[in-house]
């Protein structure tokens, strides 16, 4: 049975259950509410954004669900992300920063886990000037002070 | 169209103006001013759109980015902006990355209740407010829940309270980055040359106007002692005396080193006075030396040279207290002195002498001599000595009060009393003790106590004379007939007056003997009342072990073959549950203890102490020379010929094991060598935690060393090593003394 979305924007989207119950969120609304054909107003994420969200909930409706099993092995957990998740989230930087805001929102790990991972990776192996261009972020410390800094990080440095 | 209730964008914010204000704030609840929506016109100009990320996103979004990145990039990160450096450094991000690493918590951090994954929890209880979120939301679809109550409750979102964390690790990155360093090998090196504590020695021999008389047979051939606790490292000069030297804290350096104008800046300089710098001067400075007291009588036989040096475990904590110390000697006699380091808590001014000495046995007027101490364990206020010729003394330690000490006549309590001594143990190899008390009432391990011995406990009259109950394991090597070796444990119960049992324990499953009954039939023996100590050691009773016909060959032929043969050992050490031998051809084992309940129901129900061969390790290319456990995780420091130092950090491994009627020697199920036997009855795959080589780091690598230069010391081997959850200390064979601090 579909379910329908209705985005920041006013737009309907019909989208299988399975797919929208990716969503924690809309899946704990589902059971809450019942079977209902009223469409569930997601006011946080705008059309544009919905459309990827669930393209990414259409690829991945078959998953197994993710248990919140932290307790595996840390290895497990690399930063490594899936070859199809890598092309999906070739957005501009709006667009994946909405993601992973949507992704928090409708409570969908598995996406929010690969958003973060993304900008992680932007932000890997950059020089501090590089991150701040990046992200368009000023530069706010003396250079005394940056040099403070890299002095009291200087033990985590790759070698 | 405009947002109407607070989304997550309420973090989007102009980089400048508000940027100040969300530093002080911890908390993001800021208020969802009316900026325009987020599909906001910007992104159709052809400037990019550029957010940054930490100002965006809420601050657990921000920490999640954070936590998918190495040490490195957010050492990085922390240079970025000022925003980015507090988040870099927050505490609960540097928690996270614990947890998910699996690093060890040091001592003084104990995991507590529920807490076992306080990595996931904050997402649980997020998830658990979102689940509500959405249920209201789903009831009244108009409304917006939203997600401020999780905002607003960050001390609920890391249950910090959960862990007490002691006063030395109170930052979360220092934890992280002390067991980082564990893992990566990077180590501070302070070294101390022979030739300061040689330096130390003149000063020490002029300040007495020459040798003390029971200090004139020394040739500095033997190699010195060390010793380790705190910040403080004890050595055994080459002419006997015992140095104390302090590592330098270096907190003024970096205190200095910090500006510290406005609030946010405080912060920041809070944080880099806890991590330090890292290349603020360590040193070790010479702090005090002891010199035993002459004995009394000019007849008394000479002190000799120091055999062992064993610190008292019974003090843990603060390192402002008091710490005792037990020197022996090759004359079998011991004293014991004690220290107290000064700090703001205690108000001991830093230059006043506070080193005095308990007691001397030398000086004591009837001594039932033993032969050279060759190793001891101290529990304030026991003290267990094993001596070359084969004895196991136990002694209590009773510390009078200075007023008396000065009178020293009659009446006064000796400062040290024989307990017990056991006789049957002589071997050639290192022995080590662990001796540890029997938490009251009942064992840690051992939940059943022999009833009889309940029932004595309650017929007991003087249940305070008895004292506390304690346990000795002794582990030591034992030549078999081929030559080989084995290792042997002798475990011994007891208390101020009886010797409950000594049960000794093979890498063979049966035990080897028990010799519970001769204590049993001790019952109704009397002891001497109080006045009968003023001879000062008095055995009060000698419990003669059925071991001592082990070291007959009649024995060793009823040993089975499944004793478990390794080379000769040069040394081994002893902290449950493993016991480590070295060899000296490259090799390590490892065994582990463990206690199984004894089917057959004996008179002691007490659950069997048991060990078995778990692994070698090999990776040394030069004789192994001395190991030590660190309790608190298992790992292994390891220091051998080759100049190398490595830890084996536990690590979890699957292996075949394999079933085999009786006769394969349990070597062949360790982990080195696959079993090979055609007729595999059955096969198991297990994992086992073994021991893996993490970090080897060289003795003569110019980056470890301190001035950056090789000298003589290439090609010297390292001769002994010991570890706590902080650092490593060495010596090598010139007995150079380095400290690989970790933090």
């Amino acid at each position: 049975m579909p379910v329908t979305l209705t985005s920041l924007d006013n737009q309907e989207f019909k989208v299988d259950k399975e797919v929208a119950e990716r969503s924690i969120l809309i899946k704990n609304m589902i059971e809450d509410v019942g079977e209902s054909d009223a469409p569930i107003p997601l006011p946080n994420v705008s059309a544009a954004v919905l459309t990827k969200v669930i393209e990414y909930c259409e690829h991945h409706r078959n998953d197994p669900v993710q248990v919140q099993d932290e307790t595996d092995d840390p290895r497990k957990r690399s930063n490594d992300i899936e070859e199809w998740d890598m092309k999906f989230m070739q957005v501009d930087q709006e667009m994946l920063f909405e993601i992973i805001l949507a992704a928090n929102y409708l409570d969908i790990k598995p996406l929010l886990d690969v958003g973060c991972k993304t900008v992680a990776n932007i932000i890997k192996g950059k020089t501090p000037e590089e991150i701040r261009k990046a992200f368009n972020i000023v530069n706010d410390f003396t250079p005394e002070e940056e040099a403070q800094i890299k002095k009291e990080n200087e033990w985590a440095e790759d070698r | 169209m405009a947002l109407q209730a607070g989304g997550k964008r309420a973090r989007l914010l102009p980089p400048s103006s508000s940027l100040s204000s969300s530093l002080v704030t911890a908390c993001p609840t800021l208020p969802h001013s009316g900026h325009g929506s987020p599909m906001s016109p910007q992104r159709h100009t052809s400037e990019p759109w550029l957010r940054d990320p930490m100002t965006f996103f809420s601050e657990e979004l921000a920490l999640h980015i954070f936590e998918d990145l190495t040490p490195a990039d957010l050492g990085k990160c922390a240079r970025v902006s000022k925003l980015w450096h507090r988040l870099v450094n927050d505490q609960m991000l540097w928690r996270r990355l614990f947890l998910k690493n699996k690093f060890v918590f040091p001592r003084g951090i104990e995991r507590s209740g529920t807490a076992q994954d306080a990595a996931g929890s904050g997402r649980r209880i997020l998830l658990r407010n979102r689940r509500q979120a959405g249920s209201t939301q789903g009831k009244a679809a108009s409304q917006q829940p939203t997600l401020q109550r999780q905002r607003q409750q960050p001390q609920q979102r890391y249950p910090a309270q959960q862990y007490q964390m002691s006063n030395a690790y109170q930052c979360w990155k220092a934890v992280y980055r002390l067991n980082y360093n564990w893992l990566m090998g990077q180590a501070r090196v302070t070294s101390l040359p022979i030739m300061e504590m040689l330096k130390q020695d003149q000063a020490a021999i002029e300040r007495l106007g020459g040798l003390p008389p029971n200090q004139q047979s020394t040739q500095s051939s033997f190699p010195p002692l060390v010793r380790f606790k705190g910040s403080v490292v004890i050595v055994a000069s080459p002419v006997d005396f015992i140095h104390l030297w302090r590592m330098k804290p270096s907190s003024t350096f970096r205190q200095s080193a910090t500006p510290s104008p406005s609030p946010t800046e405080a912060e920041s300089s809070f944080s880099s006075r806890t991590m330090g710098c890292d290349d603020a001067p360590q040193k070790l400075e010479y702090w005090q030396t002891y010199v035993p007291s002459v004995p009394r009588s000019p007849s008394e036989e000479v002190s000799g040279r120091v055999s062992y040096i064993a610190l008292d475990k019974s003090v843990t904590g603060s390192p402002s207290l008091e710490q005792r110390v037990m020197v022996g000697y090759e004359s079998g006699h011991f004293s014991i002195f004690a220290y107290q380091e000064s700090s703001p808590e205690n108000g001991i001014d830093v230059e006043s002498v506070s080193l005095r000495e308990i007691g001397n046995t030398a000086s004591l007027p009837a001594w039932s001599a033993v032969e050279g101490i060759q190793s001891a364990a101290f529990h304030y206020p026991i003290l267990i000595t094993t001596s070359s010729d084969g004895t196991i003394s136990i002694y209590k330690i009773q510390e009078q009060d200075s007023s008396q000490a000065t009178q020293g006549g009659e009446g006064t309590r000796p400062w040290c009393r024989l307990l017990h001594r056991l006789y049957g143990l002589a071997t050639e190899s290192p022995v080590e003790i662990l001796l540890e008390p029997v938490k009251s009432g009942k064992e840690p391990r051992d939940d059943d106590q022999p009833e009889e011995e309940e029932e004595f406990i309650s017929k007991a009259e003087a249940r305070n004379e008895r004292g506390s109950q304690w346990r000795a394991i002794v582990s030591f090597g034992l030549q078999l007939l081929d030559g080989s070796w084995t290792v042997r444990l002798q475990e011994i119960g007891f208390d101020n007056l009886f010797i409950h049992y000594s049960t000794e324990a093979g890498t063979e499953n049966a035990p080897f003997s028990d010799t519970n009954n001769t204590v049993t039939s001790n019952n109704e023996h009397v002891l001497p009342s109080e006045s009968g100590f003023n001879g000062g050691a008095i055995p009060i009773e000698e419990s003669f072990s059925a071991n001592s016909n082990m070291t007959s060959p009649a024995s060793c032929t009823t040993l089975s073959d499944n004793q478990v043969r390794i080379g000769a050992i040069s040394a081994i050490d002893i902290s449950w549950p493993f016991v480590v031998t070295t060899h000296r051809d490259n090799t390590m084992n490892v065994f582990q203890m463990t206690r199984q309940t004894n089917s057959v129901a004996s008179a002691a129900t007490r659950l069997k102490l048991q060990f078995e061969h778990l692994s070698t390790l090999y990776g040394h290319c030069g004789a192994v020379s001395s190991v030590a456990i660190e309790p608190r995780s298992g790992r292994l420091v390891s220091a051998g010929m080759d100049r190398s130092i490595k830890v084996w950090a536990l690590t979890l491994q699957r292996r075949r094991l394999s079933h085999h009627p009786s006769q394969q020697p349990k070597s062949s199920q360790s982990q080195s060598q696959p079993v090979q036997s055609p007729t595999v009855s059955s096969t198991t795959i297990t994992t086992t935690r073994v021991h893996q080589c993490i970090v080897s780091m060289s003795d003569i690598n110019k980056s470890w060393t301190e001035s950056g230069q090789v000298t003589t010391e290439e090609g010297r081997g390292l001769i002994w090593v010991g570890s706590d959850e902080d650092k490593i200390v060495s010596m090598n064979c010139d007995g150079t003394v380095k400290v690989w601090q970790f933090t």
